[in-house]
C-alpha cells in the first residue's frame, strides 16, 4: 500500500490504452494526486495548454503524436521543460530506454509494471524535481563546469591572482574534427567526445585545475597556481595524449587533432581572458601541429574585423542573393514566360492550350510510368552467377580521401577494408591529398608498416577525387579495383561478389550504398530512405529497363585495365557519371547489384544536402550536354540503349521544367474562362492523370521499403516520414536544384568542385554519391 | 494499492480483454476482416497491461504473439501461434 504523499499535486497520464490509464489513475489518486488523462501526444499538449501538471507519465507507442515526440516538444518549451516525465512503455529494448532518457525523460518504466513501484517513482520525481542540465553548475556526467560558471571561475581566479601575485592560466581546447563529427553523427558526437576528452585530462590534473565549457562547446581548462613553463608542459602533455589515443564516436573509432590556445591570467574580465585563449586557439588552427599556442598581443592583429569595405559588403550581398535570384529566374522562365506566350498567342487568335495541355499531361504520364516500370523491374534485379567464371585474382581497393575532412575516421575505414574476406591478395590503396601535414599520416604509415597490404599514397598537388584515383592507378596491382570514398565500409564478402560479375563478362559493377548515420537527423533519415530508392530501386530497375548501369562514384568495381584507359576526368563535376557513360558508349557493360552493399555517411543538414545535390545536378547537366549527342552517334549502343540514354540525359534535364507547366496552362485556362471556379476540374482524364502521377511517390516509397537493406527496412517510421517530406517538400526541392543548376552551368558558376576546409568555420565536404 | 481495487478494475475491463483476445484469435483463424496490424496492436496492449493486473504469464504470452506476428521476434508456425493464443486465454481465465 502506497502512503499518500502526493496531496495537492497533479499528474498528467498519457496512454492510448484505457486499461493502463485507469490503473495508473487509481494508484496516483490513492496517493492523493489529482490525475488528468490524455490518449496521445496531441491531446496531452492540449491538456498542458490548460494547466501544467507536476509530473507526466506517458506511454511511448501511441497513434498521432508518440511519447518521444511529446517529450521533445516539452523539453523545448520554457513552461514545460522542468516538468518531470516518466515513460511507461511496452517498448522494452535497451535502445528505446536510452532514446527516451536521451530525449529528456527523467525515468523509464517498462510495461507490465508494478503499480506501487510506479507510484513510488512518480512521487520521488514530484518531491525532488530534476534540474535541467543547463541550469546545473556542472554537467552531471562529466563534472564539467557550465559556461556561466566557467566565466565566474576565470574571473575569480584572475582577481585572486592579482591580489596574491600567483601565476595562473586559462586554456581553450578544441577538437579539430568536432564540427565534422557532429555534422555526421548529430549532437551525440559532441557529448561522446567531451566525455572521453575530459576522461583523458583527469589522470594528471593538478589539484586546483578546473574544466569547463564555453558557449560554443569548447573545453576551457583553468590552471590556478601554475606558471607559464608548467602551463606549457601540461598543455603539451594533454595535446600529445589526445592525439595519440583513439576515441570512439557513434560506435566507430576516431583519431582527433587537439587544437589548444592559452593565455596567462592577468587584469581583465573573464570574457577578455577567454577571448585571448580563444584567439590563440584559432592561431593553433592554422597549423594543426598539436603545439599549444600562447596568446601574445601581436595575435590581436589577426582577429577577424567586424566590417569590411562598402565594396566588400556589396560583393557579399551579391553572393548571398545570387542563388535566390536564380531560383526566381527559373520560376519566371518556367511559369511566367509560358503563361505570357499562351496569352500573347491567344490575343493573336491562336489558342495553343488545346495542344500544350495534352502534351503536359502526356509528359507527366510518361515520367510516372517510367518510374513505376523501374520499380517493378527492380523487384527482380539481375543476379551474378553463383560461382565466378575464373579463380579469384589479386584485387585492389582505391579509397579517395581529402584528409583534413576525413582524418578522424580514415584509420577506422582502412581497418574495415583490411578485415574484408577475400581469398586472393587484396591491396588497399588510400589515395589522399592534404594541404598540410597531419598527425594521422604517421598513424597511417605505422599501419602500413604492420600490414603490407595497405598502401597510403599521398597525391601531391591534387585538388580533386579524380586526380587521387588516377594517380593511385599507378600503384594498383589488382586485376580489378573497387573505388570508394573514405567513409565507406563495404560488406565483408563484397569483393567475392564483385568478381562473380566481372569474371562473367561485365566491365564494371556498381553496388548499393546504404546510409549508416540515418539516426543523426531528420535530413539524414530522409537521405537514408532516398538512397534505398536510388540504389535498391532506380539503379537496378533502370539497368534492366535501359540495358546499362551507371557507376555512382563509390562502391563501384572496375576491371583495372579498363579504368586505366577510361580514367576520371577532373574537369567534370561528376566525373563518375562521365566515366560510366564513356564506358557504355564504347560498348562496355556496367551491372547494378543491390546486394553488393557498402555503408557510408550521408549529409545531415539541409544546407549540406543542397550543396551536394547542386553539385550532382550541375554535374549531370554537364554530362548530359556532352554525352547525349555522343550516345546518339555511338555505334556500340542498341536502339533501346539509345532510348535509355535519351531518357536519362535528355528527359531528366527537361522534366524539372515540364513539372511546372501545369501552372501556366491552368493559369491561362482560368484567365480565358474568367476564373478558376469556372474550370471543369472533374474531367476524367485530368482526375486519372492526377491520381496516376500522385501515385508515384507512395509507389517509390513502397518499392524502396520492400527492397531496402534490412537495417533501413526495419525503420518503418523513416519511410512514412520520407513519403510525407518528399510529397510536401523534398521532390520539388530537388526540382528547384535541377533548374538552378542549369542556370549556374550556363553562367559559368562552378564553386562546387573542391571542398577544402581551410578554416575551422568552413563547411565540411559531403560524402560523394 | 489494494488488491480489491485492482480486482474491481479488472472486472471493469474484462470485456475489453475478451475483445482483444477475439481480435487475435479471429486473425489467426484467417478472418479477412481482422488485419495483422489489428492483431499486433491487441497483443501489444495485452502484453502491456495483463502483467500490471497480476497476470504476468499473460503479458509474456501476449508479447510472444505480438513479436511473432509483427516479425520482430522468433517466428511461429500457425499451429504454434494457435497454441500460444490458447495458453493466453487460459492465463487470462486463471
Amino acid at each position: 500500500m502506497t502512503a499518500p504523499s502526493g496531496g495537492g499535486r497533479t499528474a498528467l497520464v498519457v496512454d492510448d490504452d484505457e486499461m493502463v490509464t485507469a490503473l495508473v489513475r487509481a494508484g496516483l489518486e490513492e496517493a492523493g494526486m489529482t490525475v488528468v488523462t490524455a490518449a496521445d501526444g496531441h491531446e496531452a499538449l492540449a491538456r498542458l495548454a490548460e494547466a501544467v501538471p507536476d509530473v507526466i507519465v506517458s506511454d511511448v507507442n501511441m497513434p498521432g503524436m508518440d511519447g518521444f515526440a511529446l517529450v521533445s516538444r516539452l523539453r523545448a518549451e520554457p513552461a514545460t521543460r522542468r516538468v518531470p516525465l516518466l515513460f511507461l512503455s511496452s517498448r522494452t529494448g535497451r535502445e528505446d530506454v536510452l532514446a527516451g532518457l536521451r530525449l529528456g525523460a527523467d525515468d523509464y518504466v517498462r510495461k507490465p509494471f508494478d503499480l506501487d513501484e510506479l507510484v513510488g517513482r512518480v512521487l520521488a520525481k514530484v518531491d525532488r524535481p530534476p534540474v535541467p542540465v543547463d541550469e546545473l553548475v556542472r554537467d552531471v556526467r562529466t563534472g564539467v563546469l557550465s559556461p556561466a560558471r566557467t566565466r565566474e571561475e576565470v574571473e575569480r581566479e584572475a582577481v585572486r591572482g592579482g591580489r596574491t601575485a600567483r601565476p595562473a592560466a586559462v586554456a581553450v581546447i578544441e577538437i579539430a574534427e568536432r564540427d565534422l563529427l557532429r555534422s555526421r553523427f548529430g549532437a551525440r558526437a559532441d557529448d561522446e567526445l567531451l566525455l572521453q576528452v575530459v576522461g583523458r585530462l583527469a589522470p594528471d590534473a593538478g589539484p586546483l585545475e578546473q574544466v569547463g565549457r564555453d558557449d560554443r562547446g569548447r573545453l576551457v581548462l583553468l590552471l590556478p597556481e601554475t606558471d607559464e613553463a608548467a602551463t606549457a608542459a601540461r598543455l603539451d602533455q594533454i595535446s600529445a595524449r589526445l592525439a595519440g589515443d583513439r576515441l570512439t564516436v557513434a560506435g566507430g573509432r576516431v583519431q582527433v587533432t587537439p587544437v589548444v590556445g592559452w593565455a596567462p591570467l592577468g587584469p581583465g574580465t573573464a570574457d577578455t581572458l577567454l577571448g585571448r585563449a580563444t584567439l590563440a586557439a584559432e592561431a593553433a588552427w592554422a597549423h594543426l601541429d598539436l603545439r599549444p599556442v600562447r596568446w601574445t598581443p601581436e595575435l590581436e592583429a589577426t582577429a577577424p574585423r567586424p566590417a569590411g569595405s562598402r565594396a566588400g559588403a556589396l560583393t557579399r550581398l551579391r553572393t548571398r542573393l545570387r542563388t535566390p535570384v536564380q531560383v526566381l529566374v527559373t520560376l519566371l522562365v518556367g511559369i511566367l514566360v509560358p503563361f505570357l506566350v499562351h496569352l500573347g498567342l491567344y490575343r493573336l487568335g491562336i489558342d495553343i492550350s488545346g495542344v500544350t495541355y495534352p502534351l503536359v499531361v502526356a509528359a507527366l504520364l510518361i515520367t510516372a510510368a517510367s518510374i513505376w516500370a523501374e520499380g517493378f523491374l527492380a523487384l527482380r534485379p539481375e543476379q551474378p552467377p553463383d560461382e565466378p567464371a575464373s579463380p579469384y585474382p589479386p584485387a585492389s581497393a582505391v579509397i579517395a580521401a581529402y584528409l583534413p575532412n576525413e582524418a578522424a575516421t580514415v584509420v577506422e575505414t582502412v581497418e574495415a577494408f583490411l578485415r574484408l574476406d577475400y581469398p586472393a591478395d587484396l591491396q588497399i590503396v588510400l589515395a589522399y591529398n592534404t594541404p598540410r601535414p597531419l598527425p594521422v599520416e604517421e598513424t597511417l604509415a605505422e599501419l602500413a608498416r604492420r600490414d603490407p597490404r595497405f598502401v597510403p599514397f599521398k597525391v601531391e598537388g591534387s585538388t580533386s577525387k579524380a586526380q587521387n584515383v588516377n594517380a593511385a592507378l599507378a600503384e594498383v596491382t589488382g586485376e580489378f579495383v573497387g573505388v570508394f570514398d573514405a567513409d565507406h565500409h563495404p560488406d565483408p564478402g563484397s569483393y567475392r561478389r564483385a568478381w562473380r560479375w566481372l569474371s562473367s563478362g561485365y566491365d564494371v559493377v556498381q553496388g548499393h550504398c546504404v546510409i549508416r548515420n540515418g539516426d543523426a537527423s531528420w535530413m539524414a533519415r530522409t537521405i537514408a530512405v532516398e538512397f534505398e530508392s536510388i540504389y535498391a530501386v532506380s539503379h537496378p530497375g533502370r539497368a534492366r529497363l535501359h540495358r546499362f548501369g551507371i557507376f555512382g562514384g563509390s562502391n563501384g568495381y572496375w576491371r583495372t585495365d579498363l579504368l586505366r584507359r577510361i580514367r576520371m576526368h577532373g574537369s567534370m563535376l561528376t566525373e563518375d557519371i562521365d566515366s560510366s557513360l564513356r564506358v557504355v558508349e564504347a560498348g562496355g557493360r556496367i551491372a547494378s547489384d543491390p546486394h553488393l552493399v557498402s555503408r557510408e555517411l550521408g549529409p545531415t543538414t539541409v544546407t549540406a544536402v543542397w550543396n551536394q545535390r547542386m553539385r550532382w545536378a550541375q554535374g549531370w547537366f554537364q554530362v548530359s550536354l556532352k554525352h547525349l549527342p555522343l550516345a546518339w552517334r555511338s555505334r556500340a549502343l542498341s536502339v533501346r540503349q539509345k532510348l535509355g540514354m535519351t531518357f536519362l540525359l535528355g528527359w531528366r534535364e527537361v522534366y524539372p521544367w515540364i513539372s511546372l507547366q501545369m501552372f501556366p496552362v491552368i493559369g491561362f485556362l482560368a484567365w480565358r474562362e474568367g476564373g478558376l471556379d469556372r474550370l471543369d476540374w472533374l474531367v476524367p482524364v485530368f482526375l486519372l492523370t492526377t491520381l496516376f502521377t500522385a501515385s508515384v511517390g507512395p509507389g517509390q516509397t513502397v518499392f524502396a521499403r520492400r527492397l531496402a537493406a534490412p537495417e533501413i527496412r526495419r525503420q518503418r517510421g523513416w519511410f512514412l516520414r520520407y513519403l510525407l517530406i518528399s510529397s510536401l517538400f523534398y521532390t520539388e526541392f530537388k526540382n528547384v536544384i535541377a533548374r538552378v543548376a542549369q542556370i549556374k552551368e550556363f553562367t559559368g558558376e562552378r564553386e562546387w568542385k573542391v571542398t577544402p576546409r581551410a578554416t575551422p568555420q568552413a563547411t565540411p565536404s559531403e560524402p560523394a554519391r | 494499492m489494494s488488491a480489491d481495487a485492482v480486482a474491481r478494475l479488472w472486472a471493469r475491463f474484462r470485456p475489453l480483454v475478451t475483445e482483444r483476445l477475439s481480435v487475435i484469435q479471429d486473425h489467426l483463424d484467417g478472418d479477412p476482416a481482422v488485419s495483422r496490424e489489428a492483431a499486433v496492436r491487441a497483443a501489444h496492449n495485452l502484453a502491456g497491461s495483463l502483467g500490471s493486473y497480476g497476470r504476468p504469464e499473460g503479458s509474456v504470452l501476449a508479447r510472444r504473439i505480438e513479436e511473432a506476428l509483427g516479425g520482430t521476434g522468433a517466428p511461429e508456425d500457425p499451429a504454434g501461434l494457435q497454441a500460444l493464443a490458447a495458453r493466453l486465454r487460459a492465463a487470462v481465465e486463471d
